[in-house]
C-alpha cells in the first residue's frame, strides 16, 4: 500500500509528459503510460514506510466535532447542566468571598443591605434577577434528581430520555416562575 | 428526523432500488417512441416525470499528501434516479463516476460489518444502513467520524478504539474448565443477559458520538468499549469478573461517563451503551 502511495506523484508526472506530446496519436500514448509507470513505482522498506506513516500521523487534522454535530435533547441538557451548575457555584462563591472582602473596601454586602438594595429596584428588574437565580437552580435539582433515577438504571432509554428531558424542563419552567414570583 | 434509523431489511430496500431504474429505462424507450409518432409537445409530461432528481452533497475532504492544505467541504452533485437508495450508494457513485480520490471505508453494504461509519447530517451511523434524504431542496453533509485523528478524508484514525477494546481483554476468562471437558454450558435466562450486547459490531459510532469521549479518548474508554466490558462482566460463563471491575476502579476508564446518553440515540444497531454503562456503574457501587 505504502508503495503504491509513492508511486503516485510519480504517475502523475507521466501523465504530464503524455499531456505535453498531445501531438501523438492514442495508440501511441498508451504504451507510453504504462512504460512511465512501471519504470517509476519504488519499493520501499518497512522501515522507510514507517517513516511516512508517522511524519503523516504528525499532520493528520482533527475531524470536526462540536460544531457539526446535531442539535439533540441528549447533549444540549447536559451541557446546561453542566453550564447551570458552574453557574450556581460560582455565585454562591462570589458571594461568599463578597461578603468576606466588601468591608476592606468600604462596602457592606450584609443581609439587610442586600435587601434593601433589592426592595429599591422596579418590579420587573427584580423579577429579572429572580429569574436570573431561579432557572440555573431549578434546572440543575430536577435534573440532578433525572441522573438520580437513571443511576438506578431506569428510564435509560431513548424514549425515556427525551420524556424525562422534557419533563424536567417543563418542571423547571413552571418552578423558577413560581419561585421569582414569591 | 430520522432518515438514518432504518431498520435491517437491506436485502428488500436494495431490490426496492433497482425497481424505478428498470422502470425508468423502459419509460425513457417510451419517450422516444412517442416523439416519433407524434408532436413533440405530448413528450414533455413523459420527460418531466423522467427528469433527473440532483440531490447535493457536502462531504469533508482532507489529503495527507497535501498536508499543508486545511481540510474541506467539497460539493457533489448526483442524480437519485439512478442511484441506489442508501447514502453508500451515493457515495459509491460519487467515487465511480467524479472522483476517484474520495476515500472511505465500506465492505459488506448491509450494516453488518461497521466499516462505513461516518457523521451523516450531523450525526454518526452507518453510510449503508442510512437512507439518502430524498428532499433535493437540502444539501447532506457528511463528515468523518467526529474528533478523530483523519487519515485520509472519510477514514478516521482507530488505533486508540481498538487498543482500548485489547484493553478490556475481550475474551472468556476461566480458572478451571468443566470435568467432562467439553462446554462450558450456560442456562437460558443468563444467555439472554448477552443479547442487545453481542450485537455490537464495533463500528465507533457511540465512541465517537460522545462528548466525554473527545474530550478525555486517551483515559476515557468510551460507551463502545464499555459495553463490551458489560458484556464480559454479565457473561455468567466468565470468571474473571473481580479483575475486571477492577481495572475500570478510577475516575477516568469508566467514571467519566456522564449519562449523556448520545451513544444510544445514535447506535445504528439500535443498541443501548448508556444503559450497559448505567449497569456496570450500579454493580460497582452495590
Amino acid at each position: 500500500m505504502m508503495a503504491s502511495l509513492v508511486a503516485l506523484p510519480a504517475a502523475r508526472s507521466a501523465l504530464s509528459v503524455v499531456a505535453r506530446s498531445s501531438r501523438m496519436s492514442g495508440r501511441q500514448l498508451i504504451p507510453l503510460v504504462i512504460a512511465r509507470r512501471s519504470i517509476s513505482t519504488q519499493s520501499i522498506t518497512p522501515a522507510e514506510a514507517n517513516e511516512i506513516l508517522v511524519k503523516q500521523r504528525g499532520n493528520r487534522p482533527t475531524s470536526p466535532h462540536l460544531a457539526i454535530y446535531k442539535p439533540q435533547i441528549t447533549w444540549y441538557l447536559s451541557s446546561l447542566h453542566r453550564i447551570t451548575g458552574v453557574a450556581l457555584a460560582s455565585g454562591v462563591y462570589a458571594l461568599g468571598l463578597g461578603y468576606l472582602f466588601a468591608p476592606v473596601f468600604g462596602y457592606s454586602l450584609t443581609s439587610t443591605a442586600i435587601a434593601s438594595a433589592f426592595g429599591a429596584l422596579p418590579v420587573v428588574l427584580k423579577f429579572g434577577v429572580k429569574m436570573l437565580a431561579s432557572v440555573p437552580f431549578t434546572f440543575h435539582s430536577f435534573n440532578g434528581v433525572r441522573h438520580l433515577i437513571w443511576d438506578t438504571a431506569t428510564e435509560l432509554t431513548n424514549k425515556g430520555v427525551v420524556r424525562s428531558g422534557i419533563t424536567v424542563l417543563g418542571l423547571s419552567a413552571v418552578a423558577s416562575i413560581v419561585l421569582a414570583l414569591l | 428526523m430520522n432518515t438514518c434509523r432504518t431498520s435491517l431489511t437491506v436485502m428488500s430496500s436494495v431490490i426496492a432500488g433497482s425497481v424505478p431504474r428498470m422502470m425508468s429505462s423502459s419509460m425513457r424507450a417510451g419517450a422516444i417512441s412517442t416523439v416519433r409518432g407524434m408532436a413533440t409537445a405530448t413528450s414533455e409530461p413523459a420527460r418531466a416525470a423522467n427528469s433527473p432528481r440532483m440531490k447535493k452533497f457536502k462531504i469533508y475532504r482532507w489529503n495527507p499528501d497535501e498536508p499543508t492544505s486545511k481540510p474541506s467541504m467539497q460539493d457533489f452533485e448526483v442524480d437519485l434516479n439512478e442511484c441506489g437508495p442508501m447514502m453508500l450508494d451515493a457515495i459509491i457513485k460519487i467515487k465511480n463516476e467524479q472522483d476517484a480520490t474520495l476515500t472511505f471505508r465500506r465492505s459488506c453494504r448491509e450494516g453488518i460489518c461497521g466499516s462505513c461509519a461516518m457523521n451523516i447530517n450531523g450525526t454518526n451511523t452507518l453510510a449503508c444502513l442510512c437512507r439518502i434524504d430524498t428532499d433535493l431542496t437540502q444539501t447532506t453533509k457528511v463528515y468523518p467520524l467526529p474528533h478523530m485523528f483523519v487519515v485520509k478524508d472519510l477514514v478516521p484514525d482507530l488505533t486508540q478504539f481498538y487498543k482500548q477494546y485489547k484493553s478490556i481483554k475481550p475474551y472468556l476468562q476461566r480458572k478451571d474448565y468443566p470435568a467432562d471437558g467439553k462446554e462450558t454450558l450456560q442456562s437460558i435466562e443468563d444467555r439472554k443477559k448477552l443479547d442487545g450486547l453481542y450485537e455490537c459490531i464495533l463500528c465507533a459510532c457511540c465512541s465517537t458520538s460522545c462528548p466525554s469521549y473527545w474530550w478525555n479518548q486517551s483515559e476515557y474508554l468510551g460507551p463502545a468499549i464499555l459495553l463490551q466490558t458489560y458484556r464480559w462482566l454479565v457473561d455468567s460463563r466468565d470468571q474473571a469478573t473481580e479483575e475486571r471491575k477492577l481495572a475500570l476502579e478510577n475516575s477516568m476508564s469508566l467514571y467519566r461517563c456522564h449519562t449523556i446518553m448520545n451513544c444510544s440515540r445514535t447506535c445504528p444497531k439500535g443498541l443501548n451503551p448508556g444503559l450497559a454503562i448505567a449497569q456496570i456503574k450500579k454493580s460497582m457501587a452495590l
